[in-house]
Protein backbone atom coordinates (compact mmCIF):
# COMPACT_ATOMS: atom_id res chain seq x y z
CA UNK A 1 0.00 0.00 0.00
CA UNK A 2 2.68 2.09 0.56
CA UNK A 3 4.68 1.11 -1.97
CA UNK A 4 1.53 2.31 -3.82
CA UNK A 5 1.06 5.82 -2.98
CA UNK A 6 4.88 6.43 -3.33
CA UNK A 7 4.71 5.58 -6.83
CA UNK A 8 1.73 7.53 -7.29
CA UNK A 9 3.39 10.27 -5.88
CA UNK A 10 6.73 10.23 -7.48
CA UNK A 11 4.85 10.03 -10.53
CA UNK A 12 2.76 12.97 -9.76
CA UNK A 13 6.25 14.70 -9.16
CA UNK A 14 7.93 13.77 -11.85
CA UNK A 15 5.13 14.95 -14.58
CA UNK A 16 4.74 18.21 -12.63
CA UNK A 17 8.63 18.60 -13.23
CA UNK A 18 8.37 17.40 -16.92
CA UNK A 19 5.53 19.77 -17.66
CA UNK A 20 7.60 22.67 -16.01
CA UNK A 21 10.58 21.66 -17.99
CA UNK A 22 7.92 21.54 -21.44
CA UNK A 23 6.93 25.22 -20.71
CA UNK A 24 9.40 27.21 -18.79
CA UNK A 25 13.07 26.09 -19.70
CA UNK A 26 15.19 27.96 -21.55
CA UNK A 27 16.26 27.05 -25.05
CA UNK A 28 18.62 27.52 -27.88
CA UNK A 29 17.87 27.20 -31.78
CA UNK A 30 19.76 25.49 -33.96
CA UNK A 31 22.71 28.17 -35.13
CA UNK A 32 22.66 29.26 -38.95
CA UNK A 33 25.57 30.83 -40.87
CA UNK A 34 26.11 33.30 -43.46
CA UNK A 35 29.11 33.84 -45.76
CA UNK A 36 30.57 35.97 -48.27
CA UNK A 37 28.23 39.16 -49.09
CA UNK A 38 28.31 41.64 -52.51
CA UNK A 39 28.27 44.61 -50.15
CA UNK A 40 31.91 45.81 -49.69
CA UNK A 41 30.81 47.05 -45.98
CA UNK A 42 29.32 43.31 -45.31
CA UNK A 43 30.92 41.26 -42.72
CA UNK A 44 31.36 37.70 -44.58
CA UNK A 45 30.92 35.47 -41.73
CA UNK A 46 28.51 35.47 -39.86
CA UNK A 47 26.31 33.16 -37.40
CA UNK A 48 22.97 33.75 -36.00
CA UNK A 49 21.12 31.73 -33.14
CA UNK A 50 17.64 32.65 -30.87
CA UNK A 51 17.68 32.00 -27.13
CA UNK A 52 14.31 32.03 -25.75
CA UNK A 53 13.63 32.46 -22.11
CA UNK A 54 11.16 33.64 -19.29
CA UNK A 55 12.30 36.46 -16.43
CA UNK A 56 11.59 36.04 -13.51
CA UNK A 57 7.50 36.98 -13.65
CA UNK A 58 7.49 33.96 -16.46
CA UNK A 59 7.24 36.15 -19.34
CA UNK A 60 8.42 35.11 -22.22
CA UNK A 61 11.60 36.44 -24.29
CA UNK A 62 13.38 35.49 -27.35
CA UNK A 63 17.01 37.37 -27.95
CA UNK A 64 18.11 36.83 -31.74
CA UNK A 65 22.13 37.10 -31.54
CA UNK A 66 24.30 37.35 -34.03
CA UNK A 67 28.26 37.14 -34.65
CA UNK A 68 30.29 38.33 -37.14
CA UNK A 69 33.72 39.35 -38.82
CA UNK A 70 34.84 41.33 -41.43
CA UNK A 71 37.78 41.00 -44.11
CA UNK A 72 40.04 44.28 -43.95
CA UNK A 73 38.89 45.26 -47.29
CA UNK A 74 35.25 45.63 -45.96
CA UNK A 75 36.54 47.38 -42.42
CA UNK A 76 38.08 50.10 -44.96
CA UNK A 77 35.42 50.54 -46.79
CA UNK A 78 33.59 51.30 -43.40
CA UNK A 79 36.60 53.32 -41.86
CA UNK A 80 36.88 55.47 -45.36
CA UNK A 81 33.30 56.43 -45.26
CA UNK A 82 33.27 59.91 -43.02
CA UNK A 83 29.80 60.55 -43.60
CA UNK A 84 28.06 56.66 -43.20
CA UNK A 85 28.18 54.75 -40.15
CA UNK A 86 28.09 50.83 -39.84
CA UNK A 87 24.69 49.47 -38.17
CA UNK A 88 23.35 46.31 -37.14
CA UNK A 89 19.86 45.71 -37.41
CA UNK A 90 17.84 42.75 -35.60
CA UNK A 91 14.00 43.23 -37.05
CA UNK A 92 10.57 41.45 -37.22
CA UNK A 93 9.55 41.40 -40.56
CA UNK A 94 5.69 39.97 -41.86
CA UNK A 95 6.70 37.60 -44.84
CA UNK A 96 2.97 37.82 -46.37
CA UNK A 97 3.77 41.59 -46.90
CA UNK A 98 5.92 42.43 -49.84
CA UNK A 99 7.87 45.33 -50.81
CA UNK A 100 8.46 49.20 -49.36
CA UNK A 101 6.62 50.44 -46.13
CA UNK A 102 5.62 46.39 -45.58
CA UNK A 103 7.67 45.95 -42.11
CA UNK A 104 5.00 45.35 -39.73
CA UNK A 105 4.71 43.79 -36.22
CA UNK A 106 3.63 40.54 -36.12
CA UNK A 107 5.31 39.92 -32.20
CA UNK A 108 7.51 42.77 -30.41
CA UNK A 109 9.74 43.90 -28.05
CA UNK A 110 9.18 46.60 -25.19
CA UNK A 111 11.49 46.62 -22.35
CA UNK A 112 15.28 46.41 -23.37
CA UNK A 113 18.28 44.90 -22.85
CA UNK A 114 21.25 44.96 -25.29
CA UNK A 115 24.67 43.54 -26.34
CA UNK A 116 26.94 44.40 -28.45
CA UNK A 117 31.21 44.16 -28.92
CA UNK A 118 30.54 46.87 -31.90
CA UNK A 119 33.40 49.73 -30.36
CA UNK A 120 31.28 52.91 -29.13
CA UNK A 121 27.63 51.34 -29.53
CA UNK A 122 24.54 53.60 -29.93
CA UNK A 123 21.70 51.57 -29.46
CA UNK A 124 18.26 52.42 -31.06
CA UNK A 125 15.04 50.41 -31.28
CA UNK A 126 11.71 51.86 -33.27
CA UNK A 127 8.28 50.87 -34.00
CA UNK A 128 7.88 50.07 -37.74
CA UNK A 129 6.05 51.15 -40.22
CA UNK A 130 7.49 54.81 -39.52
CA UNK A 131 5.83 57.24 -38.19
CA UNK A 132 2.57 55.32 -36.66
CA UNK A 133 3.61 51.85 -35.51
CA UNK A 134 1.34 49.72 -33.75
CA UNK A 135 2.98 50.30 -30.38
CA UNK A 136 5.31 47.67 -30.20
CA UNK A 137 8.98 48.22 -31.18
CA UNK A 138 9.70 45.78 -33.73
CA UNK A 139 13.76 46.92 -34.83
CA UNK A 140 16.72 47.04 -32.70
CA UNK A 141 19.75 48.36 -33.97
CA UNK A 142 23.40 49.09 -32.45
CA UNK A 143 25.45 51.56 -34.78
CA UNK A 144 29.26 52.03 -34.09
CA UNK A 145 30.01 56.08 -33.62
CA UNK A 146 33.85 55.15 -33.99
CA UNK A 147 34.58 53.44 -37.02
CA UNK A 148 38.33 53.63 -36.92
CA UNK A 149 38.12 51.79 -33.77
CA UNK A 150 36.74 48.78 -36.17
CA UNK A 151 39.06 46.04 -36.69
CA UNK A 152 39.23 42.80 -39.18
CA UNK A 153 38.70 39.35 -37.57
CA UNK A 154 37.24 40.35 -34.96
CA UNK A 155 34.30 38.76 -33.13
CA UNK A 156 31.46 40.91 -33.21
CA UNK A 157 27.93 40.80 -31.70
CA UNK A 158 24.46 42.22 -31.49
CA UNK A 159 22.48 40.49 -29.00
CA UNK A 160 18.70 41.89 -28.31
CA UNK A 161 15.78 41.14 -26.56
CA UNK A 162 12.58 40.85 -28.08
CA UNK A 163 9.26 40.23 -25.39
CA UNK A 164 6.94 37.68 -27.30
CA UNK A 165 3.35 38.66 -26.86
CA UNK A 166 1.65 36.61 -29.07
CA UNK A 167 3.44 33.46 -30.49
CA UNK A 168 2.25 33.76 -34.14
CA UNK A 169 5.18 32.81 -36.59
CA UNK A 170 7.17 35.57 -37.24
CA UNK A 171 10.69 36.23 -39.21
CA UNK A 172 13.85 38.06 -37.78
CA UNK A 173 16.24 39.87 -40.07
CA UNK A 174 19.63 40.14 -39.79
CA UNK A 175 21.39 43.21 -41.76
CA UNK A 176 24.09 45.38 -42.07
CA UNK A 177 23.36 48.99 -42.88
CA UNK A 178 25.44 52.32 -43.57
CA UNK A 179 23.47 55.00 -41.16
CA UNK A 180 24.09 58.62 -41.51
CA UNK A 181 22.17 62.10 -40.64
CA UNK A 182 19.93 63.23 -42.87
CA UNK A 183 20.08 67.05 -42.54
CA UNK A 184 16.29 67.67 -44.17
CA UNK A 185 14.21 65.08 -42.12
CA UNK A 186 16.60 65.42 -39.41
CA UNK A 187 16.50 61.03 -39.21
CA UNK A 188 18.88 58.48 -39.26
CA UNK A 189 18.56 57.43 -42.26
CA UNK A 190 20.01 53.95 -43.66
CA UNK A 191 21.87 54.70 -47.08
CA UNK A 192 22.81 51.41 -47.76
CA UNK A 193 21.76 48.06 -46.64
CA UNK A 194 22.43 44.44 -47.00
CA UNK A 195 19.98 41.12 -45.39
CA UNK A 196 22.30 38.19 -44.34
CA UNK A 197 20.06 36.21 -42.73
CA UNK A 198 16.03 35.64 -42.09
CA UNK A 199 14.94 33.49 -39.44
CA UNK A 200 11.54 32.13 -38.42
CA UNK A 201 10.52 32.07 -34.86
CA UNK A 202 9.57 29.85 -33.31
CA UNK A 203 12.32 27.61 -34.86
CA UNK A 204 10.79 24.55 -32.82
CA UNK B 1 -14.77 92.91 -56.77
CA UNK B 2 -13.12 95.67 -54.84
CA UNK B 3 -14.40 93.37 -52.13
CA UNK B 4 -12.88 90.29 -53.24
CA UNK B 5 -9.86 91.50 -54.18
CA UNK B 6 -9.37 92.74 -50.08
CA UNK B 7 -10.54 89.85 -48.70
CA UNK B 8 -7.78 87.59 -50.94
CA UNK B 9 -5.26 89.89 -50.12
CA UNK B 10 -6.03 89.59 -46.45
CA UNK B 11 -6.40 85.68 -46.84
CA UNK B 12 -2.80 85.38 -48.55
CA UNK B 13 -1.19 87.53 -46.47
CA UNK B 14 -2.13 85.79 -43.35
CA UNK B 15 -1.41 82.69 -45.22
CA UNK B 16 2.05 84.20 -45.90
CA UNK B 17 2.16 84.66 -42.11
CA UNK B 18 1.20 82.11 -40.76
CA UNK B 19 3.73 80.41 -42.30
CA UNK B 20 6.39 82.82 -41.78
CA UNK B 21 5.59 82.42 -38.00
CA UNK B 22 5.92 79.07 -37.76
CA UNK B 23 9.06 78.54 -39.94
CA UNK B 24 10.70 81.40 -37.57
CA UNK B 25 9.33 79.57 -34.57
CA UNK B 26 10.98 75.76 -36.06
CA UNK B 27 13.90 77.73 -36.68
CA UNK B 28 14.92 78.82 -32.87
CA UNK B 29 15.92 75.18 -31.80
CA UNK B 30 18.92 73.33 -33.61
CA UNK B 31 18.06 69.47 -34.40
CA UNK B 32 20.13 66.95 -32.03
CA UNK B 33 22.60 64.86 -34.30
CA UNK B 34 24.74 62.18 -32.04
CA UNK B 35 27.03 61.71 -34.74
CA UNK B 36 28.07 65.68 -34.48
CA UNK B 37 29.17 64.53 -31.13
CA UNK B 38 30.93 61.81 -31.97
CA UNK B 39 33.19 62.84 -34.33
CA UNK B 40 33.98 66.23 -31.78
CA UNK B 41 35.06 63.68 -28.85
CA UNK B 42 36.99 61.94 -31.30
CA UNK B 43 40.11 63.64 -31.84
CA UNK B 44 41.98 62.83 -28.93
CA UNK B 45 42.22 64.17 -25.19
CA UNK B 46 42.07 67.88 -26.18
CA UNK B 47 38.28 67.35 -28.14
CA UNK B 48 37.15 65.55 -25.66
CA UNK B 49 38.23 68.63 -22.54
CA UNK B 50 37.18 70.96 -24.91
CA UNK B 51 33.77 68.90 -24.67
CA UNK B 52 33.42 68.59 -21.65
CA UNK B 53 34.08 72.43 -21.24
CA UNK B 54 31.51 73.32 -23.89
CA UNK B 55 28.55 71.35 -22.00
CA UNK B 56 30.18 72.60 -18.21
CA UNK B 57 29.31 75.66 -19.34
CA UNK B 58 25.68 74.78 -20.37
CA UNK B 59 25.22 73.46 -17.07
CA UNK B 60 26.43 76.92 -15.42
CA UNK B 61 24.29 78.73 -17.16
CA UNK B 62 20.63 76.63 -16.90
CA UNK B 63 22.35 76.94 -12.92
CA UNK B 64 21.92 80.61 -12.82
CA UNK B 65 18.60 81.14 -15.21
CA UNK B 66 16.65 78.39 -14.98
CA UNK B 67 14.50 77.01 -11.86
CA UNK B 68 15.76 74.37 -9.46
CA UNK B 69 12.98 71.94 -9.79
CA UNK B 70 13.18 72.11 -14.06
CA UNK B 71 13.90 68.34 -15.16
CA UNK B 72 16.53 67.92 -18.25
CA UNK B 73 17.12 64.57 -19.98
CA UNK B 74 20.58 63.83 -19.75
CA UNK B 75 23.49 61.20 -20.45
CA UNK B 76 25.91 61.28 -17.24
CA UNK B 77 29.36 59.10 -18.14
CA UNK B 78 31.42 58.26 -15.34
CA UNK B 79 34.59 58.28 -14.62
CA UNK B 80 35.38 55.18 -13.22
CA UNK B 81 33.91 51.56 -13.65
CA UNK B 82 30.65 51.88 -11.20
CA UNK B 83 29.53 49.31 -8.98
CA UNK B 84 25.80 47.88 -8.41
CA UNK B 85 26.42 49.53 -5.17
CA UNK B 86 27.34 53.24 -5.77
CA UNK B 87 24.80 53.31 -9.12
CA UNK B 88 22.05 52.87 -6.49
CA UNK B 89 23.45 54.87 -3.33
CA UNK B 90 23.55 57.70 -6.40
CA UNK B 91 20.22 57.34 -7.39
CA UNK B 92 19.26 57.96 -3.94
CA UNK B 93 21.45 60.45 -3.18
CA UNK B 94 20.14 62.76 -6.56
CA UNK B 95 16.76 61.75 -6.97
CA UNK B 96 17.65 59.61 -10.26
CA UNK B 97 15.03 58.93 -12.65
CA UNK B 98 17.34 56.00 -14.60
CA UNK B 99 15.73 55.50 -17.95
CA UNK B 100 18.90 53.05 -18.93
CA UNK B 101 22.07 51.95 -17.90
CA UNK B 102 25.55 51.13 -20.04
CA UNK B 103 28.17 48.75 -18.76
CA UNK B 104 31.08 47.48 -19.76
CA UNK B 105 31.91 43.76 -20.22
CA UNK B 106 34.74 41.78 -21.29
CA UNK B 107 34.76 38.53 -23.50
CA UNK B 108 36.57 35.61 -21.93
CA UNK B 109 39.42 34.40 -23.84
CA UNK B 110 39.74 37.48 -26.73
CA UNK B 111 39.52 40.55 -23.91
CA UNK B 112 37.68 42.14 -26.54
CA UNK B 113 35.03 45.00 -24.51
CA UNK B 114 31.74 44.50 -24.92
CA UNK B 115 29.01 46.86 -24.27
CA UNK B 116 25.14 46.13 -22.58
CA UNK B 117 22.58 48.58 -22.26
CA UNK B 118 19.59 47.36 -19.90
CA UNK B 119 16.39 49.73 -18.68
CA UNK B 120 14.88 49.01 -15.37
CA UNK B 121 12.07 46.61 -15.03
CA UNK B 122 10.28 44.24 -12.82
CA UNK B 123 10.40 46.72 -9.89
CA UNK B 124 14.44 47.01 -10.25
CA UNK B 125 16.77 49.25 -12.24
CA UNK B 126 17.73 46.49 -13.95
CA UNK B 127 17.19 42.74 -13.81
CA UNK B 128 20.43 41.34 -12.84
CA UNK B 129 19.93 37.74 -13.45
CA UNK B 130 18.70 38.27 -16.89
CA UNK B 131 21.74 40.68 -17.16
CA UNK B 132 24.28 38.16 -16.38
CA UNK B 133 22.57 35.54 -18.48
CA UNK B 134 22.91 37.64 -21.34
CA UNK B 135 26.44 38.43 -20.90
CA UNK B 136 26.74 34.01 -20.17
CA UNK B 137 25.65 33.43 -23.02
CA UNK B 138 27.95 35.99 -24.91
CA UNK B 139 31.01 34.29 -23.51
CA UNK B 140 31.56 37.96 -21.06
CA UNK B 141 32.14 38.95 -18.09
CA UNK B 142 30.84 41.84 -16.04
CA UNK B 143 33.20 44.88 -15.76
CA UNK B 144 31.23 47.81 -14.25
CA UNK B 145 28.63 50.36 -15.12
CA UNK B 146 30.22 53.04 -17.55
CA UNK B 147 27.15 55.42 -17.91
CA UNK B 148 23.16 56.63 -17.42
CA UNK B 149 20.47 58.03 -19.30
CA UNK B 150 18.35 59.87 -16.64
CA UNK B 151 15.92 62.60 -16.08
CA UNK B 152 17.16 65.10 -13.19
CA UNK B 153 16.42 67.85 -11.63
CA UNK B 154 18.27 70.95 -12.41
CA UNK B 155 19.42 70.97 -8.56
CA UNK B 156 20.73 67.70 -8.31
CA UNK B 157 23.07 68.13 -11.41
CA UNK B 158 24.49 71.01 -9.53
CA UNK B 159 24.94 68.84 -7.10
CA UNK B 160 26.59 65.42 -8.89
CA UNK B 161 28.38 67.59 -11.36
CA UNK B 162 30.78 68.03 -8.06
CA UNK B 163 30.68 64.25 -7.77
CA UNK B 164 33.85 62.68 -8.88
CA UNK B 165 32.37 59.76 -9.84
CA UNK B 166 31.14 61.92 -12.25
CA UNK B 167 33.23 63.08 -15.82
CA UNK B 168 30.21 64.75 -17.46
CA UNK B 169 26.41 65.49 -16.99
CA UNK B 170 25.06 66.35 -21.02
CA UNK B 171 21.83 67.55 -22.02
CA UNK B 172 22.95 67.72 -25.70
CA UNK B 173 19.95 65.76 -26.24
CA UNK B 174 17.39 67.83 -24.27
CA UNK B 175 14.41 69.20 -25.60
CA UNK B 176 15.42 72.39 -23.79
CA UNK B 177 18.21 72.77 -26.05
CA UNK B 178 17.38 70.84 -29.17
CA UNK B 179 14.73 69.26 -31.73
CA UNK B 180 14.96 65.42 -31.04
CA UNK B 181 12.28 63.58 -33.11
CA UNK B 182 13.92 60.49 -31.76
CA UNK B 183 12.51 61.58 -27.80
CA UNK B 184 8.96 61.65 -28.05
CA UNK B 185 8.44 60.38 -24.71
CA UNK B 186 9.85 62.40 -21.65
CA UNK B 187 10.08 58.76 -19.86
CA UNK B 188 12.31 56.58 -22.56
CA UNK B 189 16.01 56.67 -23.28
CA UNK B 190 15.22 56.58 -27.41
CA UNK B 191 17.62 59.38 -28.71
CA UNK B 192 19.85 59.93 -25.98
CA UNK B 193 23.26 61.49 -25.87
CA UNK B 194 25.82 58.96 -26.54
CA UNK B 195 28.55 59.02 -23.52
CA UNK B 196 32.02 59.75 -23.46
CA UNK B 197 33.20 56.51 -21.49
CA UNK B 198 35.10 54.26 -24.52
CA UNK B 199 36.71 57.82 -25.24
CA UNK B 200 37.97 58.21 -21.99
CA UNK B 201 39.04 54.43 -22.13
CA UNK B 202 40.92 55.03 -25.58
CA UNK B 203 42.90 58.35 -23.88
CA UNK B 204 43.23 57.29 -20.43
CA UNK B 205 41.40 59.79 -18.85
CA UNK B 206 39.85 57.55 -16.65
CA UNK B 207 39.88 58.08 -12.56
CA UNK B 208 42.16 55.34 -11.02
Amino acid sequence: MNKKILSVVVLILFSTFSFAITVYADRWSPTEDWGPQVESYSPDWGRTVMYEYTDSAYNLYVSPQARFNFTQDAIDAIRNDYFLYYTFDISVVDESCQGEGCNTTVSALNTTMYYSTLPSPHFDRDDDPEPWGNGYYDETEVTCTSSLDMYANTDYRFDSRFRVYFTDPITFEFTSQMSHYNYYTHEYDTWYYDIHKTRNYPWY
Amino acid sequence: MKKIIIVLIILVSLTLGTFGFLKASSQDKPFFDMFSIAREISQGKDSILSYKNKVEKVLDKIEVEIPKEEKYFVTITFSKFVTDEELKKLVKEYNIEILAIEGRSIEKGTNLKGTFFVTPENGMLYDKKLLLDMLQRNNAEFKGFIAIVVNIQNKDIQKLRNNKIVFLIDPSADTHFVRNPKHEKTNSWDGYAPSLFSELEKNKLLNP
